[in-house]
């Protein structure tokens, strides 16, 4: 821990790092997520990197050269082997999760991995087949955006009564032609936009209005050859309401990502995304006016020790450490994201056979 | 002035953002813009290598009925991402081989790159930069500024050697003015006073809310009151989000920031800026 200890970090106003006791962090690619959880997993109190595994050897060469006082790997199970690692964080193509996973767990680590869990259902029973003690997560970021959370705690409160219905949509301008890369290909994705920015509406759905019950759903490929660029679902919930979305990386104007969530309620609507929340209420409620109200994420802000990326990012690894320390279940676990490999494994299910589906929650 | 907003950005509204997509998708729109913007009496606006902002800059070039000087925030990341998108990690690699001059890139070529990257990966970040300010030799760079994503993240890893040689390199191998963006204040400001390097300049979120100030308001503040280097504010609204009034009146409760980053996308917003700016 070198670099750590050359810094002298009881000085000014800078946040005490805790470097004993602080549980050791290995991260297994060295991605855009892999790099932005190395900083962040290393810059708050309790935890520290201890090591990167990254399989490409140009990457692996940079990380030795650049960051100092850690061990740099090309083949994680060495690392797993070498380093005595107290949480392993897994940022690779989703193919390679579920051996990452266990391999990490029967090396006695509590387990980071990033979205979606597994490239299938299938997949995914077979990972919560076996028990474990550690704990796990899985990276569904938005579940620690105010915004979203702000409309969890209304829909919740039920002050604008119950839902009817709601309609969503996930869109980004990113894909106008064959792209290449692992994410086009369906053996290592498991999909297209659906399983990238799909599975981000699915958990938000499972998050907001509990389970599925049925899917309906047509999918289309526009520029990709084997991925589909284009999804329309329609949901049945276990509640009754009924809902629906659109995911698509294939529409202009979208630089960024955009979840945008539309709830019709019994007095009124709530509309959300990463950026804003907005209610109109009919009626005055106890603790809500008449009319329209808006909050931008700028007014939710949270403090968070570091902000790589967006604050959600470090929450969730905030969330993850605090669950470790204080023996608690996060808030998307491997059981939990699993739901949503099960709901995308229907959906496709549907566009193949063009009849609505039942989802299975069964283990 | 900022340069989101030409961009197609807004950060409180993907409808505002697309309505600024389509209005700004023609240069002469940003051009008139900050035409406006040079005669209220504001000095200087963000660029970045995005194809929008070249082609801004050609048509600047081509018409020039005012001066203004240009901040330069790399690398774009967006355009970046999207090559990533389309080509792969190793398609992007061979692209910054063939942009730095090399036409063919053979096998034996890219083992060599690798072996170099190995020996000096500082020489390849600054091939790298210089191609990054290719296309803008012409016009009137300040100061170039690293993105927060980098400032950021060669904080959080410590990588300090890399923030050094970039100071140098850009100032002494340029002469331009060099600078950092950061999100993280009070972390950048205490890993340069550890290094023993002059403050350098630094563009920083400032605003009432205090919003992408980590890692708190109260901490950002005293930090941004003892810092030695330059500091321009940045985000001073929350993309729209605080009142012009409250962010000014805040932004005025330090006396150390006589600059600051704003975007505006029409005349009347312009208008209203500058003149509660100039009281």
């Amino acid at each position: 821990m070198g670099k750590i200890m050359d810094i002298n970090l009881e000085k000014s106003s800078f946040p005490e790092k805790k470097i004993t006791g602080a549980l050791k962090v290995g991260v297994i690619g060295a991605g855009k997520m892999g790099l932005l959880h190395s900083g962040i997993f290393n810059n708050l109190n309790g935890s520290v990197l201890s090591a990167i595994s990254e399989k490409k050897k140009i990457i692996s060469e940079v990380i030795k050269q650049c960051v100092s006082g850690i061990e740099v790997y090309q083949n994680y199970q060495e690392m797993l082997e070498n380093e005595r690692l107290d949480i392993v964080v897994i940022t690779t193509p989703v193919f390679l999760h579920k051996k990452m996973i266990e391999d990490a767990l029967n090396h006695n680590a509590h387990v980071f991995v990033e979205k979606p869990l597994a490239i299938n259902g299938q997949e995914c029973r077979s990972l919560l087949s076996k028990s474990y003690k550690n704990k796990t997560m899985v990276g569904y970021c938005r579940r620690f955006m105010d915004t979203y959370k702000t409309a969890k705690k209304l829909i919740e409160e039920k002050e604008l009564g119950s839902i009817n219905d709601f309609t969503a949509h996930i869109f980004v301008a990113q894909v106008f032609r064959q792209g290449k890369g692992w994410f086009y290909d369906p053996e290592k994705s498991g999909g297209g936009v659906l399983m990238d920015l799909g599975s981000h509406a699915i958990d938000m759905i499972h998050y907001l209005f509990g389970g599925i019950k049925q899917v309906r759903a047509s999918g289309r490929s526009i520029y990709s050859k084997e991925v589909e660029d284009y999804v329309s679902v329609d949901l049945l919930m276990n509640s009754g309401v009924i809902g629906s979305l659109e995911v698509s990386w294939s529409v202009k104007d979208y630089r960024l990502p955009e979840l945008y969530i539309e709830i019709h309620l019994d007095y009124g609507k709530i509309i959300t995304t990463e950026k804003y929340i907005k209610f109109f209420l009919e009626k005055d409620t106890p603790s809500l006016k008449k009319g329209e109200t808006c909050y931008y994420k700028q007014h939710l802000t949270k403090d968070v020790p570091i902000n790589l990326a967006g604050p959600e990012y470090t929450l969730e690894d905030l969330h993850f450490l605090n669950c470790i320390n204080n023996n608690q279940k996060p808030l998307c676990d491997l059981h939990e994201a699993a739901k949503t490999n099960f709901v995308i494994d229907k959906i496709y299910s549907s566009i193949k056979t063009n009849a609505t589906e039942e989802i299975n929650y069964e283990i | 002035m900022g340069h989101n907003q030409f961009l197609g950005t807004s950060h409180i509204s993907d409808e505002r953002g697309i309505e600024r997509e389509k209005k700004f998708s023609n240069v002469k729109n940003i051009y008139r813009v900050v035409e406006k913007a040079a005669d209220l009496g504001c000095k200087g606006m963000i660029i970045e290598t995005h194809p929008r902002m070249l082609e801004f800059l050609r048509y600047y070039k081509e018409n020039e009925t005012f001066e203004i000087d240009f901040y330069l925030q790399i690398p774009c990341l967006n355009v970046y991402i999207q090559k990533m998108n389309e080509q792969a990690l190793s398609g992007l690699i061979l692209e910054i081989i063939k942009r730095g001059g090399i036409k063919t890139v053979s096998s034996s070529l890219m083992k060599n790159f690798i072996n170099y990257l190995k020996k000096d990966y500082i020489s390849i970040a600054v091939s790298f930069l210089q191609f990054e300010l290719k296309p803008f030799r012409d016009v009137n760079i300040k100061s170039i500024f690293l993105q927060n994503v980098f400032t950021d993240l060669l904080l959080s890893l410590q990588i300090y050697p890399a923030l050094e040689e970039y100071l140098t390199f850009v100032d002494e191998e340029m002469g331009i003015k060099p600078g950092f963006i950061t999100l993280n204040f009070e972390l950048f400001k205490k890993s340069f006073e550890e290094l023993g390097i002059k403050p350098p300049t630094v563009m920083t979120p400032v605003n009432p809310g205090g919003y992408d100030m980590s890692p708190s308001r109260s901490a950002v503040e005293k930090a941004l009151k003892e810092y030695k280097g330059e500091i321009i504010a940045m985000n001073i609204l929350g993309g729209g989000a605080f009142s012009l009034y409250s962010s000014y009146q805040y932004l005025k409760s330090f006396d150390n920031i006589k600059r600051c980053v704003v975007g505006a996308s029409s005349d009347e917003h312009l208008k209203e800026l500058i003149k509660l700016f100039r009281q």
